[in-house]
């Protein structure tokens, strides 16, 4: 008996040399972010950086607008995870029914998904224009006194939320759309035949089987909500008074506004730390049979 | 046009052995069916003899040449599948033409053996389409074209007409036959329809849990089987299995309260021993024999003839061929066997002869 | 027939909360400076090109254009392309390992832009290399790569196996199943990445604002130039911004069907 020498798999040769690039990339990107970390390097004199040790992830955390961006942070993205979830599952359950151009009402809900985020920005911060604003405009109709959207620092964060929730609900919305018509109609109709009322049948039936599409949608969310950048930039940058300013925005501005890399980039990595374990916290609340298909 | 050696041929998934020291020659230009339920290992074979799959030990021989440690694209061989893995982008004449392109032929030379293909299969009028403008059984053909189309020396057939309906089936089973016959070709296909291996196959090999059961004509598959598990597999409705036990010095078995002569055997069997006793249901409506009384369930009537499922005293389930009358539910017939038409298995499965 | 009414209204009201701020915009850009601030808001107007002659006479903003169009359309096809040739490999191996690099890819955009946009601006600065298209392009394949990796694993997994076995038994080499037979029956999937890779280029901002220079400055980055201390010159602001969008709401159209796939980069099948 020959034993067959495992002929090797030229697949292989097809994936490899990119994968290596990409962690050779990162791993290399990965210690040159910790070691600039671990310095005082800043662009305003470069060439005299020092070692300092843990010292600026210590700042970090006596550093009272890193930890109220932190805060701010886990505000929004929370505000907005949850309230486009909630929104989104409510419209599609809206519209869970035959109508003349569902396929036009889902191209249109494209729109504000595809836009570009700064543009709108631009368009909300248009909208929320104090003076000449449509929004201003239709709370006068309503006889409601004007607000000043983008100028109050109690209220611009939550003018950014609005636009961040008119821009990603749609998402939401069309991808639990999307599981919801790939989902089988067997169930609910047996559950109609056993006697349920179409409350019940929408609770027991119907969101249990949407609960992984709404579990992955609310990851994706919280991922790029931790991350959002374009509509603080555009909208308040960062104010009136740091109000708006998010954790992510302030490394921003210590990077490119103080030239302080090296905080800059201690403030990234507790970002991506932070990122990770809010997000496997996420995870094992959505997902928690391990396994689960 | 070639012989095909399988030297003791194993292969693993992880713990799971799916074959098992496999051994089988195929002489030049026969047509081999590899037979068997799902999961038995047959495709796995398949692929290991195309070289789609690497084997963990043994050898492949086709013709003189070892192809063990071969690529597929350098052993020679023709495949058709029964997902019929047409290439989608191309027009039926491109997917024939697919394998000359790989080899390097002219366009010339491939414009006119792509021809010739076509007439043979009577597709001319496809070329120009797309493989899914044509119907189930046109994509089959295309299927074998691809693969008649460069004369190799080995056809492989993996289960190519499971995805057709009936009608086209027997069709197409007519035709690889016919195809067979006149390109003389080694052929070895797989299936678990054990109509088409009775029907196509010069040689059939039974295969279970990854192991040979028993290599041989149709004919002496079917009248012969050497254990339980072929003797349960082929044949429609299946063989019927009693219990039964040696009396009179290994010279008879009796089942519940008959007696059955197994004297011609050859071997001497012990009294008390548990055996079993195998009948085919084509083989309980002779005219005398042994009797049984059979308690009626159900009758299917098929025309010509109908199948009796009924139950034995002893509570065994038998189905028995019904030629004369069709009893109804709840009547007892009689059923009448010849000693001589029946197999003998030991309590694992194994024949005793 | 009362609820049927009512779910019409619901419709309208939902489209009009989707659909006016867009609309908003797009009118605004052919308004006067007076209509534009009129309040109350001017329904019916005398449509005026005079906010697209300004942005037009901008040359910051044409070759923004230019710029934007040559960064995402390059950046994009080499991502496409290196990202088939891993996809391919990937979509034949074993699930196990194939997990694993998946997993791998994914981790990568999970990461903040941040943490690897400071590094490279510090490198790019030492080099000299921010006022450099390929300095952009380089960044966003690399940051392209793994998304036209994830998704187009999702498209070769469509084509059925037996394709490459009945290829490489016709005699066909590794890459020539890949460029005969995966490329064509994916060119759908090839496409819509491709669009998809495009699109996200064209609207990024954040990379840009940190990496372009005065000569590769790209549309998001060009128009916040309209963002002036003076104030907002709001009229060639919506025109501009109407032209950065229109393109890639018709290339968005285009692959409709694949962008929600394209989001959740195939994490749905789990």
């Amino acid at each position: 008996m020959s034993t067959v020498a495992t002929a090797s798999d030229p697949t292989r040769h097809f994936f490899q040399p990119i994968i290596v690039c990409l962690t050779v990339a990162s791993v290399a990107l990965t210690l040159f972010v910790i070691w600039i970390s671990l310095h005082d390097l800043s662009l305003m004199r470069a060439g005299r950086e020092k070692f300092v040790g843990l010292d600026n992830y210590v700042r970090f955390f006596g550093d009272p607008r890193a930890m109220a961006a932190l805060w701010r942070t886990v505000l929004f993205t929370t505000l907005a995870t949850v309230i486009e979830i909630a929104l989104g599952l409510a419209v599609v359950l809206f519209l869970d029914r035959d109508f003349a151009m569902k396929r036009l009402v889902r191209t249109l809900l494209l729109v504000p998904i595809i836009m570009t985020p700064v543009v709108v920005g631009l368009t909300w911060r248009f909208l929320f224009d104090p003076a000449s604003g449509m929004a201003n405009y239709l709370l006068s109709l309503a006889g409601i006194s004007q607000v000043d959207w983008l100028g109050s620092p109690q209220v611009a964060l939550f003018s950014v939320l609005i636009a961040d929730i008119w821009q990603w609900t749609p998402f939401v919305i069309l991808l639990v759309m999307a599981a919801l018509e790939s989902a089988p109609t067997d169930p609910l109709d047996a559950a109609r035949v056993d006697g349920a009322r179409e409350w019940q049948v929408t609770w027991y039936v119907l969101l249990p089987m949407l609960r992984r599409a709404l579990a992955i949608v609310a990851l994706i969310r919280a991922i790029d909500s931790i991350k959002a950048f374009d509509l603080f930039y555009i909208m308040t940058r960062g104010g009136p008074a740091l109000s708006t300013e998010t954790l992510n925005y302030y490394g921003y501005i210590v990077a490119f506004t103080n030239f302080d890399i090296s905080y800059a980039l201690a403030i990234a990595i507790i970002l991506t730390i932070f990122t990770n374990v809010a997000l496997l916290t996420m995870y094992s609340v959505l997902f928690p049979k391990a396994g689960e298909r | 046009m070639a012989k095909l050696s399988i030297r003791s041929v194993s292969k693993s998934y992880g713990a799971v052995r799916v074959l098992n020291d496999v051994s089988v020659e195929v002489e030049e230009g026969s047509f081999v069916v590899l037979l068997g339920p799902s999961g038995c290992g047959k495709s796995t074979l398949l692929h290991a003899i195309a070289g789609l799959n690497p084997i963990d030990s043994g050898a492949i021989v086709i013709g003189e040449r070892n192809v063990t440690n071969l690529p597929a694209r350098e052993r020679d061989v023709a495949m058709v599948f029964q997902s019929y893995a047409l290439y989608p982008t191309m027009s039926v004449a491109e997917n024939i033409a697919f394998p000359l392109k790989m080899r390097g032929f002219d366009r010339k030379t491939s414009t006119d053996k792509v021809e010739a293909v076509a007439r043979l299969l009577q597709i001319e009028p496809l070329l120009g389409r797309r493989p899914r403008e044509l119907s189930g059984g046109q994509r089959q053909r295309v299927a074998i074209g691809r693969a008649l189309v460069r004369d190799p020396r080995l056809f492989l057939f993996d289960e190519p007409l499971s995805n057709l309906d009936a009608a086209l089936r027997t069709e197409l089973r007519a035709e690889i036959k016919r195809l067979h016959q006149s390109i003389r070709k080694t052929m070895v296909y797989v299936t678990h329809d054990q109509t088409e291996a009775l029907t196509l196959a010069d040689k059939i090999v039974v295969l279970k849990a990854g192991k040979i059961e028993q290599i041989g004509t149709p004919l002496s598959l079917y009248d012969d089987p050497d254990n339980a598990f072929v003797a349960g597999f082929i044949g429609s409705p299946r063989m019927n299995f009693l219990r039964a036990s040696v009396v009179d010095s290994g010279k008879a078995v009796t089942v519940g309260d008959a007696r059955v002569d197994i004297s011609h055997l050859a071997t001497r069997l012990e009294n008390g021993q548990d055996v079993m006793l195998g009948i085919r249901p084509e083989h309980l409506d002779e005219k005398q024999g042994v009797e049984l009384a059979l308690a009626v369930d159900v009758t299917e009537r098929l025309g010509s003839t109908a199948y009796v499922h009924g139950v034995l005293p002893s509570g065994e389930t038998v189905v028995a061929e019904r030629r004369e009358d069709q009893p109804r539910f709840g009547e007892t017939i009689t059923l009448r066997f010849v000693p001589g038409r029946t197999c003998v298995f030991d309590a694992q499965g194994a024949r005793i002869r | 027939m009362a609820r049927r009414a009512l779910f019409y209204v619901g419709l309208l009201l939902l489209l009009l909360a989707v659909l006016f701020p867009l609309y908003w915009v797009v009118v605004t850009s052919f308004k006067t400076t007076r209509d534009a601030f009129a309040i109350p808001p001017v329904w019916l107007f005398s449509p005026t090109l005079e906010n697209y002659r300004t942005v037009f006479a901008n040359r910051g903003f044409l070759s923004a254009f230019a710029n934007s169009f040559i960064i995402s359309i390059l950046s994009s096809a080499l991502a496409v392309a290196i990202g088939s040739i891993a996809a391919y490999g990937l979509a034949q191996q074993p699930a196990a390992l194939r997990r694993s690099k998946e997993k791998f890819i994914l981790s990568l955009r999970i990461a903040p832009a941040l943490l690897f946009v400071i590094p490279m601006y510090y490198l790019a600065t030492r080099i000299g290399a921010l006022n450099q298209h390929w300095l952009l392009i380089a960044a966003y394949a690399f940051v392209n790569v793994p998304f036209a990796i994830s998704l187009l694993i999702t498209f070769f997994d469509d084509i059925p196996k037996e394709l490459r076995d009945a290829a490489r038994v016709d005699g066909a080499r590794e890459f020539s199943v890949f460029w005969h037979v995966y490329l064509p029956a994916a060119r759908g999937g090839i496409v819509a990445t491709l669009i998809l890779c495009v699109l996200f280029t064209w609207n990024e901002f954040f990379v840009a604002l940190v990496l372009t220079g005065r000569n590769t400055q790209t549309l998001p980055v060009s128009i916040t130039s309209f963002l002036t201390f003076q104030g907002i010159q709001w009229g060639a602001l919506t025109a501009a911004a109407t032209l950065i969008m229109l393109p890639m709401i018709v290339l968005g159209v285009l692959v409709q069907g694949q962008i929600v796939r394209g989001m959740t980069l195939g994490s749905v099948k789990g």
